[in-house]
């Protein structure tokens, strides 16, 4: 894993954040944008060329742009909204991911639909609605008010962003296209991915969050992709527990009684065979991307576990740093 | 590791399990530092049979002290009034201290002398009851460092464990740990099963917090569970996994609770024996994890194993 940062970069505004991420995605993930919209024109290509509104900017209403993962048919679909309130402010996206990509071409489609999976797999993991009657979800704070923070590992295609305001405040932003840590699926597993978008809640980056196949942001993934059975779940992150007193793993254990070191632990995705039924169920993989914090400190701030700052604490998780002061 | 085995042995009662595993012990490195028949105490191994009378193992008070290698690290066992009656210490420094006799155990080190299965004091010992019926017992010894076994007793066809005794070496550990072990006594039907071994106040796995410092505490170290979608996941709450076809294992992590009275819950080791089932098994199940039947089930776990087939 060598992950690749960008760093404390200060968002007007949700548009901005957005395209900061496809900026990242293309140049240092080697992702492609396969299509867009700026609201007026579909283009193919990236015809997205500022985070303003106007022709060719990412902050006109149902705006949008697929874009493709590096070596494979995955593709994410951004698009943006104004809604009565928020004119411009560009806090309100939805955002869908499909393993086999947003084939179908869009020319003929509205302009304000986003492109269909011709193999039927498009998954809504942020948002809701349809194609062409999209609901939209809160994903950003107000304007100009939080730091935004990028990384990714372009061996796996792991990336993950998320906003922030101060140490003693949750973040309110997460996106994480999580890639299962090698060693830990089987690697006949065609898609070791999980994917977790959060956005304006107090729970990001949290066991209410990660842990509850019942919450609204709940991790999601496909189990058994290609497989009878297929099927596209929310996979719960697992918290080590005792049955009688609660869960130790995240936040209740204290600092390791020798060294007086804080202690991460590995975040398995599994999701149970529920009662009654709701299919599929299985293990996932191990992430590599997140680890659960033993002890819940600061909700955001840096920590070294191989090295100094190697790490940064967001909430219940720790994420890959490169030991960069963060700018709150 | 190095794991020797010792499997599909029909014990004659629970003292003759109990012997049987003293003399594979005795013949892989453990020690016998002090022993009794009830009637002769003497320093070395007395008991020669798991028969009653001179040198039996089968004697009311009869017991031994069994010393690991290269380590004052010991057990001592001792019968009570019958086949299934027994009390059981653990201790890091040993038992080189007391007055033994040929009735009373000997004492431990200050501080590390702990009553693991039974209770009461050595003078007036109350003892703990084995679960009989033993069809077979299993036996796995690492003959190389850090000197870690198990000792399992199996009833006929039964879906669960008799007894188990069994000293876990614990890994990722910080070095400072100087007794990086779980030792684990269970007879009842809950053994290797989740409420056997999970649970802050049930768990019969136990070890020692910071041993050797001021804040030393002997006391339950329980092995967590998996947790989400508000139920228990790991163990036994997943399918087969379709894709390999095989059953998936996990890692155990053992944690100490809150409620021993530490500062906090606290994390321990992870087990280099016991791996939990994702999915249920029978007991005696196969099971891969590099090389065919190089782990078997029992209860909610699997441990290391020679792809030996079990008797049931």
């Amino acid at each position: 894993m060598t992950m690749q940062f960008q760093t404390n970069y200060l968002p007007t505004t949700g548009s901005d954040a957005i395209f900061q991420f496809k900026t990242f995605l293309v140049s240092v993930m080697g992702w492609t944008v396969i299509q867009s919209s700026d609201g007026t024109t579909v283009y193919s290509g990236d015809g997205l060329y500022h985070y303003h509104p106007g022709p060719n900017g990412l902050a006109n209403d149902r705006a949008w742009f697929t874009i493709q993962v590096a070596g494979s048919t995955r593709q994410f679909s951004f698009q943006h909204v104004d809604n009565v309130i928020d004119i411009f402010t560009n806090k309100t996206w939805r955002i869908k991911y499909s393993y086999f990509g947003f084939d179908t071409p869009n020319y003929l489609r509205p302009f304000v639909a986003t492109p269909h999976s011709s193999s039927g797999d498009d998954q809504v993991i942020y948002g809701g609605g349809t194609d062409t009657f999209p609901t939209f979800g809160t994903l950003f704070k107000q304007d100009g008010t939080y730091t935004q923070q990028i990384m990714g590992d372009p061996a796996t295609n792991a990336v993950c962003f998320f906003c922030h305001t101060n140490e003693m405040v949750i973040p309110p932003t997460a996106f994480v296209f999580d890639a299962m840590a090698t060693g830990s699926y089987d690697p006949s597993d065609i898609e070791p991915y999980i994917t977790y978008v959060s956005g304006n809640t107090l729970n990001t980056f949290s066991v209410a969050d990660l842990n509850d196949n019942t919450a609204p942001y709940c991790p999601g993934g496909w189990l058994y992709k290609g497989l009878p059975g297929e099927g596209f779940a929310k996979i719960p992150g697992l918290t080590f527990a005792n049955y009688d007193s609660g869960y130790s793993v995240p936040y209740n254990i204290g600092s390791n009684s020798y060294t007086f070191q804080d202690q991460f632990f590995p975040i398995v995705y599994a999701r149970p065979t529920l009662t009654p039924p709701v299919p599929p169920a299985g293990y996932k993989g191990v992430s590599s991307l997140m680890q659960w914090c033993g002890t819940q400190r600061v909700k955001l701030g840096v920590i070294g576990l191989a090295a100094p700052g190697d790490h940064v604490i967001v909430n219940n998780v720790v994420l890959p740093w490169n030991n960069t002061a963060l700018i709150t | 590791m190095v794991l020797q085995f010792f499997q599909n042995i029909n014990p004659s009662s629970v003292t003759d399990a109990i012997f049987r595993w003293k003399q594979i012990m005795v013949a892989h490195g453990w020690t016998i530092p002090q022993s009794s028949d009830a009637s002769t105490y003497n320093t070395g191994d007395v008991i020669t049979s798991s028969n009653s009378g001179p040198g039996g193992l089968a004697n009311e008070r009869a017991w031994f002290v069994i010393k690991q290698p290269s380590s004052s690290r010991s057990l001592c066992l001792q019968r009570g009034f019958g086949d299934i009656y027994w009390r059981i210490k653990y201790s890091v420094g040993g038992f080189g201290f007391g007055s033994p006799s040929a009735i009373h155990v000997p004492d431990g080190n200050t501080n590390d002398e702990n009553i693991i299965f039974g209770r009461g004091t050595d003078s007036v010992p109350v003892y703990g009851y084995f679960s009989a019926g033993i069809n077979t017992i299993q036996i796995a010894i690492d003959s190389a460092m850090p000197f870690g076994f198990y000792f399992l007793t199996y009833p006929s066809s039964a879906p669960y464990l008799g007894n188990v005794i069994m000293l876990d070496p614990l890994i990722n550990i910080p070095v400072q740990d100087q007794d990086p072990y779980i030792i684990y006594i269970d007879n009842t039907t809950y053994s290797l099963k989740n409420k056997g071994i999970n649970g802050t106040f049930s768990s019969h796995a136990r070890g020692y917090f910071r041993y050797g410092t001021d804040e030393q505490l002997f006391t339950r170290i329980p092995a967590a569970n998996y947790y989400g979608a508000n139920k228990t996941v790991i163990p036994a709450s997943l399918p087969v996994n379709p894709i390999n076809g095989n059953d998936d294992m996990f890692p155990i992590f053992y944690i100490l609770s809150a409620s021993a009275g530490i500062r906090g819950e606290q994390y321990k080791g992870m087990s280099s024996f016991l791996k939990w089932c994702g999915t249920t098994r029978p007991c005696g199940t196969l099971v891969q994890l590099a090389s065919p039947g190089d782990r078997v089930i029992f209860g909610d776990v699997n441990l290391p194993w020679n792809n030996t087939v079990v008797s049931t």
